[in-house]
């Protein structure tokens, strides 16, 4: 049987989402009668943070022929971009960020320049900066699966749940600001999701009425779509990739390079809340409806879809 | 006697280095004054004579213990208010020592009034005399064609994404070429932005802008963000100045503002012209007697404690 094998990282102590969106697939592939592996040079097997269906093999023992299939990721480090493209096998690439592409390829180099048989990715802007700046002329999209864990509390806590690791200062600006600039909403409650157990963040998005998205450079970006199927009201910025999903009608959403703004439009939010907490309504309504199309089932038919015609 | 003081371990030494100078210099002019004091990591030592210490607030743990000691009172430069929520700064409120703070330009003055310091929060230009390559030169770029686009050396992903965008589109912009500038090189930066048409900036959040006020002065024009340094001057008549965060979108801006001053010389001069005016207006020079009128009442407040 033709092997699948997903190439990935070789440090796989923490969780990384673009890991865990492999092994989904891998996951996927296996549970529909594929012979799909993540491999890399990683010593300690499977994660236990990804899907325990996908399984693992150490690049150094795996056996891979010409008929198998080898799917690299945006980050592969050059020399090891090299020695891929000399291998006899087919090749995948699978784009999870387009922002990290400069760190494999030169700057005048396209992806369309290498001999690969099919493109993937996880966005609409990661296939248009595919097809529009590196001649790729049919990308795939096959967007992450949300996964459907966090029932949004029937009593929502007036609070904002984040995730500061990428825009620290930004977050900074927000708290100084609620706390002196706006005296009346510095009693609200700042909760944070970094470094929290999914099951926990679930649910503190589920009794969080907004969430602060500080994204930033991101292929799709995942928190904002949890925190819509949280029904949370989501209000900052989309990071690029969010673009796939985020619009006006479903999130407040902010794009300026300096975070002086946000904090009058988080601050509205806020104060907009306190008065009428229905404000919103339709908004986390508009957010439920764009998670729909982020289901396991539609990232399922969007896989086998792609690999039954690929193979 | 004002003492300047920067530290080795400091960010963005050169700028501030060539603001205090400025400093020293205008205020001898005016018959103060006032000293630079360098120092090694660790704890500094400070020489007798000073009236009061000027620094980056987020130096205030090297300094503390010395300055304490020596009962001499400081003005805390607050040098980039989107990272002043990073250090503690109960001792601006609580230390008689701190006779005032400083706020980079009148709308990072009016935020930090806004934090109740307990303490005056003066004004203060952040600017310097700009070894400009001058009017002529900038006048002569404004009629060549676009060859060369200067980038900050630590621009990261984002420079690899904006790059490789305008070097592999349409391949218009394929023949550009790149060069990386570092102002922390004095030498090396006033050869290499000699060389620039056009300096790509994705600064991050700052209080100041001095590399950039000095690239408009030389006639460079500056397309990009300024992070925030230049938020009360920047204008659509002076710089390709891009408000998006998203990298896609300064590339666009980028690629359509280079398309443009191609097709249309008059705005690129226009651009150039606005660049020097703009950083003239904001020059040691001109601030000097706003700038000058702070420290005479720091030295007056100084010499009360």
């Amino acid at each position: 049987m033709v092997q699948i094998v997903y190439a990935t990282v070789s440090n796989l102590a923490s969780p990384i989402g673009g890991v865990i969106v492999q092994a989904a697939h891998v996951a996927h592939l296996r549970r529909a009668g594929f012979d799909a592996k993540l491999a890399s040079t990683y010593q300690g097997g499977l994660p236990a943070w990804v899907d325990q269906e996908a399984v693992f093999e150490h690049s150094g023992r795996l056996l891979i022929g010409p008929d198998d299939v080898l799917v690299l990721h945006d980050s592969v480090p050059r020399h090891a971009f090299n020695r891929f493209m000399q291998m006899p096998v087919r090749r995948v690439f699978f784009c999870q960020n387009h922002y990290f592409l400069g760190g494999t390829l030169q700057h005048h180099e396209c992806l369309s320049d290498f001999q690969f048989d099919a493109f993937l990715c996880v966005s609409e802007p990661i296939a248009r900066h595919l097809r529009d700046v590196h001649g790729v002329a049919d990308p795939v999209i096959i967007r992450p699966a949300v996964k459907p864990n966090a029932t949004p509390s029937a009593d929502k806590e007036l609070q904002i749940c984040y995730m500061p690791r990428k825009r620290l200062a930004e977050f900074g600006s927000v708290r100084y600001g609620f706390r002196y600039l706006y005296p009346e909403l510095a009693g609200t409650r700042f909760v944070s999701i970094h470094d929290r157990h999914p099951d926990e963040v679930a649910a503190i998005m589920a009794e969080s009425a907004v969430f602060l998205s500080l994204s930033r450079h991101e292929g799709l970006g995942l928190p904002p779509l949890e925190a819509m199927a949280a029904g949370c009201l989501v209000v900052g910025y989309h990071g690029g990739g969010g673009l796939d999903y985020a619009t006006a009608a479903n999130g407040r959403w902010f794009d300026n390079a300096t975070p002086d703004e946000l904090v009058p439009l988080l601050a509205d939010t806020i104060s907009t809340l306190r008065a009428d907490p229905d404000a919103f309504v339709g908004m986390v309504e508009a957010g439920h409806r764009t998670v729909e199309r982020y289901t396991s089932d539609a990232m399922n038919a969007a896989l086998l879809g792609f690999w039954r015609s690929f193979l | 006697m004002i003492d300047f003081i920067l530290l080795e371990e400091e960010r963005d030494r050169e700028e501030k280095r060539r603001f205090y100078q400025s400093q020293i210099d205008g205020l001898r002019d005016v018959g103060l004054t006032a000293r630079l004091l360098e120092f090694p990591e660790g704890a500094p030592v400070l020489p007798e004579g000073g009236g009061f210490a000027v620094f980056d607030v987020e130096c205030r743990r090297h300094l503390r213990s010395r300055l304490d000691l020596m009962r001499l009172p400081h003005v805390p430069v607050i040098w980039n208010p989107y990272t002043f929520f990073e250090i503690g700064h109960m001792w601006i409120r609580h230390s008689d020592l701190v006779i005032a703070a400083l706020a980079p330009g009148p709308s990072s003055a009016q935020l930090l009034r806004q934090y109740e310091l307990s303490k005056p929060i003066e004004i203060i230009n952040i600017t310097a005399e700009y070894s400009a390559l001058g009017g002529s030169a900038g006048q002569s770029r404004a009629t060549s064609g676009i060859r060369r686009i200067g980038y900050f050396s630590e621009s990261g992903i984002g420079l690899d994404f904006i790059r490789g965008v305008l070097t592999r589109r349409g391949h218009e912009h394929a023949d550009l070429e790149w060069i990386p500038v570092s102002f922390e090189s004095p030498s090396d930066w006033h050869r290499d932005l000699a060389r620039c048409d056009i300096l790509l900036s994705l600064r991050g959040l700052s209080g100041s802008a001095i590399p950039l006020l000095e690239a408009m002065a030389s006639g460079v024009i500056v397309m990009g963000t300024h992070g925030g340094g230049l938020r009360d001057i920047a204008g659509p008549e002076n710089g390709l100045w891009i408000e998006s965060g998203t990298l896609e979108t300064i590339a666009a801006e980028m690629a359509g503002g280079l398309k443009r001053m191609s097709a249309e010389p008059a705005w690129r001069r226009h651009l150039v012209e606005g660049a020097i005016e703009v950083s003239r207006q904001a020059g040691a020079e001109a601030v000097a007697a706003g700038n000058m009128e702070v420290w005479r009442r720091l030295a007056q407040r100084a010499s009360l404690v």
